[in-house]
């Protein structure tokens, strides 16, 4: 049975190569210059395969060109995904996994989940790369210490290519896993012996370094017990002379002589001469030296005579840091029994003994002898550490590059260990996520690399049909890819849901600039995004690891698009750092007259009544500059105004995103879903939200500040502003039969059948409730029961098992109505669960509650587009009048100087209060906005990401931190 | 020849250079708009200061002899200085860039 599959699979895979080909050629024709210049190359190599760089460049130009073209679906949904079934040939395994994650698109799955990570086939070779990895950074450790820099990697090509060119180096090694005769590294071969010797060199060199302090310390002891000696000398010198002077003088005897002194006398002859003292000399810490004084005294009970002298550090020796407080001292004694006791209390005290000889003669030669030696050890060292940064400065170039390969190495055998033997231990059997699309393109890859690993057996790749839930795929580029993660940080999408990101791209940085709205401040981020974008490629080398700044780097469209935004919203708000900009002439006048102004107290408010300065047509575009103006009732309109934009806008959103659920619930085929799920929540939506809008919107075309007759009542212009409001039984019209306005006339109904209409649509609205809390739970509890007394009855099945996975799943042969009943499955699973009513329908109660209060508290959530907003003005003007206008009441030159300070105070925190704390909080409110407000209506979320196989990745992290690669690795093997 | 006078580094006149040709933009612009009388600035000229305990209404009280009503010719002048004020802190801005040019120059690390 194997042996069929394979055969028909190789024939597709055959015949599917043959249709890769076919776009290429096509290409060409399309390309004629493409073709020139590339037909010389490949005649070239004539006979031969085209080399392996061509190919991969090839295909991967292809690869981009199919990403352009046909995936229109990549953009709103996820792309079509596959499991895939690979057989692979031991030998050229290695091979085919490296190039497949040069490519970058197939994703492994992991075949032995239950087997433990020290049971796996590769362990061993894990385990080797995890040794190579220590070497090189050790190697780097050394280098750090050195301060030697690492080379860059030459380019991105280099570092892309030196996969291949391991594999080539790679040795046959024998005993690894069962009969498979698996590459080993041999590229490895030239650090290895570096890190040896390396390794060897700082052994010595530490002897050598030890030796030389043990040098240097002998060189004090002599230099310091010399003065000792002579002191001890001196005085033994001075005691015979004395002594012999009283003798050779009898005459003269001392002043008082008794036959104690006499004896005493004599008892100290003895000891100088017949009971010769001992000593000891050492080194010690200093600190130490008053403990080991005591204990000396205590111990040996005053028979011992410690003398020291502090080492002053002459700069000798390498490592003055820990001579530097180092004491030399000398122990004289008498008897083996002290010796003995006094060597152990300075081993205890880890002071270093060192011989000294006796006499002066000896001592002088050893001194001389120790300095000629410390010179010598001077020489070697020198020379040690000369050749270790000669070698090491060498190594660092390829080091960056060592380590990528064995990284990337590591990584292939991680991936091996996902897979499965079959069962005769002949190939290693994967499975991949493939999206689709790029099949063909890994059937290439494949065949390729079995090609050039030199196996006869050809690597099949055959697609699986499967019910595992598929991983989700977007394809992003650096503009969407902002987006995109915007979405994902909330939840990934399920496999085949809408894909949120293309519309965020669009009313993310427009909600956003709502609240933002500020020509100025929206330059100001437009300006800081562009120069991240144009300098793009110089900040990415530059490599800053500043999280902020990364932040800030990786959103630069985003910011781009919302600084872009904030300067339309801006004009429409007509806002520049709080000021206005007149571009057409306002549509308000000043009727009143100058001599009449004059007439009257300066600080009078006045009002400009629309019956006499309104100049009958709007301004064009935006908010009249008139208001900027107006002191007192700017705020009026401008608050009126936002909070409905806000509302017309909130809503707006909803509506879209309860439409974007209904292509949701078509394409996953679910009627149930549009029936009741879909339309009365849509009914329910415009029953009270839409019409709302509606009601805002008529209002704004059709009330004015004139006295008209509107929908057949007349209408007493500006003194009646209508409000709006439901479900409260009030009279209609505006105003009563005298032509006089009712009082509280603005809540009064303002068409014919208000009242009727919208009673209908508040019970309307009602009645959609229940229909979205029961209808569907009951349906789903219906077809269950039908489904499970038509399996019961059908006869005709069989039970398909996977062996590997240990999965069991029933199918129908042949029976129709069995597969109309698996077909919803693609929707719902239940049929595999267990169906349990109650948690159905807890769960359609918690949906549908969400809904209905979402509705609510969504609209008054979207109100804070107003606020912000609001905010944002209030929060600029304050500043330009707090700050930057006071330069303006200083006359002169003086002012001069006062508009020069006060300019740098008002940029400082227009940038840092206005642009950055106000923008974050802004766009926090806009994810906000997206997340709960827009998403909850259509959006799941509860995919799982399609991580694809990526050996650049690698290089990546390997360039980034070498220092503490161990969390690197473990998230890329994670 | 070294730095004269070593007082930036490469962040400071980085961020003093940005400041500065905002500056000379802004103040620039401002400056024509005040010389195009725009109605919008009127509030920042110090006119109709309440009641007057401000700077701004002394002068012009001081101007019209009690009279609470600028004269046309005195708001013109106003928005002229302004201008002029304006243009003259651009020039400084402008005084300022240069010297931060002069100060990045002797930096090593090149920020732009």
């Amino acid at each position: 049975m194997d042996l069929t599959t394979s055969v028909l699979v190789s024939d597709e895979s055959e015949a599917s190569g043959k249709s890769v080909v076919a776009p290429s050629s096509r290409r060409k024709v399309r390309s004629p210059i493409g073709t020139r210049t590339r037909l010389p190359a490949e005649a070239a190599g004539t006979g031969k395969l085209p080399t392996r760089r061509d190919v991969a460049s090839r295909a991967r130009r292809r690869s981009m060109t199919h990403r352009s073209v046909g995936r229109e679906r990549g953009v709103w949904r996820s792309e079509e995904v596959c499991l895939a079934q690979l057989l692979l040939q031991p030998d050229a395994a290695f091979a085919c996994v490296a190039q497949l994650g040069e490519l970058g698109i197939v994703q492994f799955r992991d075949l032995n989940p239950s087997v433990s990570s020290f049971q796996r086939k590769y362990v061993n070779e894990v385990r080797r790369c995890d040794e190579l990895e220590r070497k090189l950074r050790y190697l780097r450790r050394e280098m750090k210490n050195e301060g030697i820099e690492l080379a860059e990697l030459a380019g991105s090509e280099e570092a892309h290519m030196t996969l291949p060119d391991d594999v080539i180096d790679l040795d046959v090694f024998s005993t690894s896993p069962p009969r498979l005769a698996l590459p080993n590294i041999r590229i490895t071969e030239p650090f290895e012996k570096l890190e040896k010797e390396l390794r060897e060199s700082n052994r010595n060199e530490e002897k050598l370094k030890k030796n030389h302090a043990e040098l240097i310390e002998l060189k004090h002891i002599l230099r310091k017990t010399q003065g000792l000696f002579e002191e001890m000398d001196q005085r033994r010198a001075r005691f015979v002379e004395g002594r012999n002077s009283t003798s050779s003088h009898p005459d003269e005897p001392p002043l008082i002589t008794t036959v104690e002194d006499d004896e005493a006398i004599h008892s100290r002859e003895i000891s100088l001469h017949i009971l010769k003292l001992r000593f000891v000399t050492g080194v010690i810490q200093r600190e130490r030296l008053p403990a080991f004084e005591k204990l000396l005294w205590r111990v040996c009970r005053g028979n011992a005579f410690l003398k020291t002298a502090d080492i002053d550090d002459d700069g000798s020796s390498p490592n003055s840091s820990e001579s530097a407080d180092r004491a030399v001292f000398i122990i004289f004694f008498q008897g083996e029994q002290l010796h003995i006791k006094i060597r152990k209390i300075c081993e205890s005290f880890r002071a270093h003994l060192h011989p000294c000889p006796e006499t002066p003669q000896e001592r002088r030669e050893m001194s001389i002898e120790v300095a000629t030696r410390i010179e010598d050890l001077n020489k070697v060292l020198a020379q040690t550490q000369q050749h270790k940064h000669r070698v090491l400065v060498a190594a660092s170039k390829n080091l960056r590059m060592w380590l990528t390969k064995v990284l990337k190495i590591k990584f292939i055998y991680h991936t091996l260990n996902l897979f499965n033997f079959d069962v005769t231990q002949r190939c290693l059997i994967a499975e991949v996520w493939c999206p689709e699309a790029e099949l063909d393109l890994v059937k290439q890859t494949l065949k390729r690399a079995t090609n050039e690993s030199g196996c006869q057996v050809p690597s099949i790749l055959h697609k699986i049909e499967t019910n595992k839930t598929l991983p989700t795929f977007h394809r992003t580029n650096k503009f969407t890819r902002g987006f995109q993660n915007i979405v994902d940080a909330y939840g990934i999408a399920n496999y085949g849901e809408i894909n949120p990101a293309p519309y965020i791209m669009i009313s993310f940085p427009f909600l956003f600039a709502v609240m933002f709205g500020d020509i100025g401040h929206g330059i100001l981020m437009l300006a800081v995004a562009l120069f991240f974008i144009l300098k793009e490629k110089q900040l990415e080398t530059a490599n800053i690891n500043n999280e902020i700044f990364q932040t800030f780097f990786s959103g630069r469209y985003v910011i781009l698009l919302m600084g872009a935004f904030s300067i339309y919203t801006g004009f429409m708000y007509n806002e520049v750092f709080a000021k206005s900009i007149a571009i057409f002439d306002s549509s308000w006048v000043n009727p009143y007259k100058i001599s009449s102004l004059r007439a009257s107290p300066h600080d009078q408010i006045r009002q400009l009544s629309p019956e006499h300065s309104y100049l009958g047509s709007p301004y064009p575009i935006g908010v009249d500059p008139v208001w900027n103006l107006a002191e007192t009732n700017k705020l009026i309109f401008l608050n009126s105004m936002k909070m409905k934009m806000a509302v017309l806008l909130g809503i707006g959103q909803m509506t879209f995103g309860l439409i974007l659920s209904f292509y949701n619930h078509k394409y996953f085929k679910s009627d149930l879903d549009i029936k009741f799920m879909f339309i009365p929540q849509m009914l329910f939506l415009s029953c009270i939200f839409i019409y709302l809008c509606l009601q805002i919107i008529i209002k704004w075309i059709f009330f004015s500040w004139k006295a008209d007759s509107v929908f057949g009542f007349s209408y007493p212009g500006a003194s009646c502003l209508i409000n709006m409001l439901m479900m409260k039984s009030r009279p209609s019209g505006f105003v009563n039969e005298n032509g006089e306005s009712i009082s509280q006339c603005h809540l009064n109904y303002w068409y014919p059948g208000q009242e009727l209409l919208e009673k209908i649509l508040v019970l309307v609205a009602i009645c959609c409730i229940p229909v979205m809390l029961f209808v569907k739970p009951f349906l789903q509890f219906r077809r269950h029961h039908k489904m499970a007394r038509s399996i019961h009855t059908s006869r005709n099945l069989t039970v398909r098992i996977n062996m590997s996975t240990d999965e069991a799943e029933i199918a129908g042969t042949g029976s129709e109505e069995l597969a109309k009943v698996h077909t919803p499955q693609t929707s719902h699973s239940h049929s595999q669960k267990e169906f349990d009513p109650s948690d159905v329908l807890v769960n359609q109660s918690i949906q549908t509650i969400e809904f209905v209060l979402g509705c609510i508290s969504h609209t008054a959530s979207y109100l804070r587009l107003w606020a912000l907003s609001l905010a944002h003005a209030q929060l600029s003007e304050v500043l330009w009048k707090m700050v930057f206008a006071h330069a303006f009441r200083v006359e002169g030159y003086m002012g001069a100087i006062v508009t020069y300070v006060l300019f740098f105070i008002f940029a400082f925190l227009s940038v840092f209060i206005l642009v950055i704390m106000e923008g974050l909080s802004a766009f926090l409110h806009t994810l906000r906005l997206h997340w709960v407000e827009f998403q909850s209506k259509f959006y799941s979320g509860n995919g799982s990401v399609f991580t694809p196989f990526c050996l650049n990745q690698i290089n990546l992290s390997a360039d980034l931190s070498m220092d503490n690669s161990h969390l690197d690795e473990d998230s890329i093997l994670q | 020849m070294g730095r004269i006078c070593p007082l930036l580094g490469p962040k400071a006149s980085a961020f003093c250079m940005v400041m500065s040709i905002w500056g000379v933009i802004f103040l620039g612009l401002l400056g024509v708009f005040f010389h195009i009388q725009a109605v919008t600035l009127f509030p920042d000229l110090g006119f109709g200061e309440g009641e007057g305990g401000k700077e701004g209404g002394h002068s012009v009280e001081e101007a019209e002899g009690g009279q609470a009503w600028p004269s046309n010719e005195l708001v013109e002048s106003r928005y002229s200085d302004k201008a002029i004020q304006c243009w003259i802190a651009a020039g400084m801005y402008g005084v300022t860039l240069v010297l931060v040019f002069w100060q990045n120059k002797y930096n090593t690390q090149q920020i732009f």
